[in-house]
């Protein structure tokens, strides 16, 4: 009865770490991904290329928060941790077809 | 409790705003301070109190400073005077890198003797974006950690307080102090949401280049280069090589009149002087924002020997909105009414900070007591520590201005050093204290804000001789209104450590603890 409280409430710390960690660090990730994206795409556009990084990091903050804001509000950190990566995928092969330079 | 939005984000906002609470409010306070931070600056150097002079003479300021630049400096550098910073603040890099800095007196280009302090700009505002911790910027991540958290708070706060109209016009300060602390939190919460919010999303595009590093990965390659050609094309920049050979000095007020041809009447605010002395060496003037919200980025390059116009930059359409949103955090413009707003604003934000912890602790104050719990007895120290600590420390460290002679070092730290010595360890004596006795914490550190606040003052008159009526008399405003502001502030304290030792007495007479907590779940 003992161990299996004691269970549950490793389960419990282990699961609210693993969504701090998560929410904090992979969403930074996922954002900063997303911003270098973005900036290549916009000077792939025409947009020249300091604006083109500047125009999209500033945004990032709010796309920050709506993630840190969502990773706090959605039930399963199994499906949290799916879709950080399946978006940080993503954002890296965006970025990988159209960087520029090298 | 069933996994809702509603119930997430409550849960959320309570335990991101005890863990982080203690630091935004010191993020909050000094920010706040900052937008008073040269007149701080006034009343911490006394010998900076001085009339503004508009006519002042470039060539006469370079020849006054030419014997203060060493051998092989990299450059130098001078801010001319403005509404708020009446001296010229002279700055340069020796070869080593080191920098030297002085004010000078606007009338006579004499140097100021060093005033032995950080004081405003120097402490209260790096401490604000930087809490002075430089080891791998780590003060920085944490102040933006702090403000992403702030956002997340303020977007709770407003899931968590959905009857946000109905409570925006409710106060109950005769209702105990837990609806009364509820109500102020929604009330300053309410009022001062859009500020808020512009204050700690444009605080974080500031240093936007900063938080994300690889934001030019994209758009221009990896690497130092990279950075640097992204830095340059953004924000403007100018260099040559030296020649090593021996160089002249054109007239500096010939450029500076070019200056204001090209800018249309807009005036510099500094001049720079790139390898002084050097055949190769350049003349760099930066345009005022004085007038404006937006921080220009404009710059123009001059050849020193012939006084040839080299280059000028002009910021692109989107970092000028970036300047914008920094300027609006920044409030370098000179309005004295929105100063005084931002002022309040930036209160009111420690107030909401400080009533949610307030409100916190109440609503667990009983349930702890009964099941034995540590939680309130270690959030009541950090809450008392954070937000009466800090005030005390501030206090203290403004005292020690007054207080310690010029000149004195003690363990090989010099003047400076031991003001923001004391105040760190003011501030540690404060929690210890908190933690150590927090029945009486809150009540004794009001007293203490109440008697260092009035001892500041009277400290200003007595070394100064500049008491309030000779600084009004004379407009000295700067000091006159820092007084005014630590006597308002002796008054304020006195009256809560009044109201707060009568409450000591009540609460020994009745014990009956009050839980509104599930007023707010519902």
């Amino acid at each position: 009865m003992h161990t299996r409280y004691a269970d549950h409430r490793l389960t419990r710390i282990v699961r609210i770490g693993m969504r701090l960690l998560g929410a904090v660090f992979g969403g930074y990730a996922l954002t900063a991904l997303t911003v270098a994206s973005a900036g290549a795409v916009l000077a792939r556009l025409g947009v020249a290329r300091s604006e083109a990084v500047v125009l999209s990091a500033m945004p990032g903050f709010v796309l920050y928060l709506a993630l840190l804001l969502w990773a706090f509000s959605i039930k399963s950190v199994t499906r949290l941790w799916l879709a950080l990566a399946a978006g940080a995928a993503a954002s890296a092969m965006l970025l990988h077809l159209v960087r520029q330079g090298n | 409790m069933e996994h809702t939005f509603g119930n997430a984000m409550a849960r959320l906002h309570t335990w991101a705003g005890v863990i982080l609470g203690g630091l935004l409010f010191a993020i909050f306070w000094m920010g706040t301070l900052c937008v008073f931070d040269r007149e701080i600056d006034r009343w911490m150097m006394p010998k900076t109190r001085l009339a503004k002079t508009s006519d002042i003479s470039l060539d006469h300021l370079a020849r006054a400073v030419a014997s203060t630049v060493p051998a092989k400096a990299s450059q130098w550098r001078v801010d001319l005077p403005t509404d708020r910073v009446p001296t010229l603040r002279f700055s340069c890099r020796d070869g080593a890198g080191d920098v030297i800095a002085r004010h000078l007196d606007p009338a006579t280009y004499q140097i100021i003797p060093d005033q032995g302090t950080k004081a405003g700009t120097g402490f209260i505002f790096p401490f604000h974006y930087g809490l002075h911790l430089k080891w791998k910027d780590l003060g920085k991540w944490f102040v933006g950690l702090a403000a992403m958290t702030m956002l997340v708070l303020l977007v709770s706060g407003v899931v968590v307080h959905k009857k946000i109209f109905a409570q925006f016009f409710t106060f109950r300060p005769r209702k105990g102090v837990q609806r009364g602390s509820l109500d102020l939190h929604c009330l300053t919460g309410v009022i001062g949401l859009p500020f808020h919010l512009a204050m700690t999303l444009s605080g974080l595009i500031i240093f936007v280049s900063f938080y994300f590093p690889q934001a030019q990965w994209g758009a221009y390659g990896s690497g130092e280069g990279a950075k640097a050609a992204y830095t340059a094309e953004a924000f403007g920049s100018f260099t040559r090589p030296r020649a090593d050979a021996p160089g002249t000095l054109a007239s500096l007020d010939a450029m500076a009149s070019q200056a204001e041809r090209e800018w249309a009447g807009g005036q510099p605010y500094f001049v720079r002087v790139w390898h002084p002395g050097d055949a190769n060496s350049y003349v760099e003037l930066r345009r005022s924002y004085a007038g404006d919200i937006t921080m220009n980025l404009d710059q123009i390059y001059f050849d020193a020997a012939s006084g040839e116009l080299l280059h000028r930059f002009e910021a692109a359409a989107v970092m000028k909105v970036q300047r914008f949103i920094s300027g609006l955090h920044f409030i370098q413009f000179d309005h004295w009414t929105l100063r005084w707003l931002y002022f309040l604003a930036g209160l009111s934000g420690c107030v909401m900070i400080a009533t949610g912890f307030i409100f916190w602790l109440g609503a667990r104050r009983a349930r702890h007591a009964r099941k034995g719990l540590a939680g309130v007895r270690v959030v009541e120290g950090l809450t008392v520590g954070s937000v009466t600590g800090i005030i005390v420390a501030t206090l203290a460290f403004f005292a020690a201005n007054r207080l310690l002679p010029q000149g004195t070092s003690f363990a090989g730290q010099g003047r400076a050093a031991l003001e923001i010595w004391t105040f760190y360890l003011v501030w540690v004596a404060c929690f210890i204290q908190a933690w150590w006795r927090p029945a009486a914490a809150w009540r004794e550190q009001a007293w203490a804000i109440c008697v260092i606040a009035l001892a500041c003052v009277l400290l200003n008159s007595v070394t100064t001789g500049d008491h309030l009526i000779r600084t009004v008399s004379q407009r000295t405003w700067a000091v006159a209104g820092m007084d005014a502001m630590l006597l308002l502030l002796t008054l304020l304290a006195a009256w809560v450590a009044i109201r707060l030792g009568r409450k000591a007495v009540d609460r020994a007479v009745q014990s009956g603890p009050v839980s509104i907590a599930t007023e707010v779940r519902s």
